[in-house]
């Protein structure tokens, strides 16, 4: 090995955001400007750089369970918005009262499973791109190996 | 033959490992990957990154 480089995930890309959504059983709806939440902020988590509560709840794109529940109610929704600070991409904007009434079991908290499952769509991609032979294998603790070779 | 490994843990935090490139060239195997997926937060080198890069040109392949 001659480095090691660890990365920390931006989410700049729709195309792979909606491989990576359909992944954990969500569908990218492009152009859809609000999304499914409580409603109204009880100010228990802090707003990211840039926003204000009268953001929440307006998005550009939204990430949605695809099928229809006719029973309880419906999973909340997430909310794809540009970042206001100095990283460039999107946030992913949601409530996870309740998981979100099922949305946290396919997306993880904090959205941690969709994100990883973004960091992937993305190394295929770009390591098609770039001619690369693409080797991928899960390890025993959750996580996604890649070995690309050219 | 060159390798690049990727490890995308169930945090999203994602490392990856340059492999049979010696020397700072290594960066170019997987500067485009870095870029593709976010903010390069550390980079260690390992000791092969410190070997230095060599062109071997035998006899056999000066013409006349």
């Amino acid at each position: 090995m001659s480095h090691i480089a660890e990365i920390e995930l931006d989410v700049t890309d729709l195309e792979t955001l909606a491989e990576a959504a359909a992944r954990v059983g969500l569908e990218l709806a492009l152009g859809q400007r609000t999304y499914r939440w409580f409603g109204q902020s009880v100010g228990d988590y802090p707003l990211p750089h840039g926003f204000t509560v009268d953001d929440l709840g307006r998005c550009e794109h939204a990430l949605r369970v695809p099928e229809p529940h006719p029973r309880g109610a419906p999973p909340y929704e997430i909310g794809v918005v540009r970042r206001r600070d100095e990283r460039p991409g999107y946030l992913l904007l949601w409530d996870s009262w309740l998981g979100g009434y099922g949305l946290e079991a396919r997306v993880g908290k904090e959205c941690v499973a969709l994100r990883q499952q973004y960091a992937a769509a993305m190394t295929r991609r770009e390591a098609a791109r770039q001619g690369f032979a693409i080797h991928e294998q899960s390890a025993e603790d959750g996580s996604i190996l890649f070995q690309l070779v050219r | 033959m060159e390798t690049v490994l990727v490890r995308i843990g169930t945090d999203a935090r994602v490392t990856i490992q340059a492999q049979g490139v010696t020397g700072p060239g290594c960066h170019d195997l997987t500067r485009g990957l870095e870029r593709a997926l976010g903010r390069t937060v550390a980079d260690r080198p390992t000791p092969e990154f410190f070997q230095e890069e060599s062109v071997h040109v035998g006899n056999a392949a000066r013409g006349g």
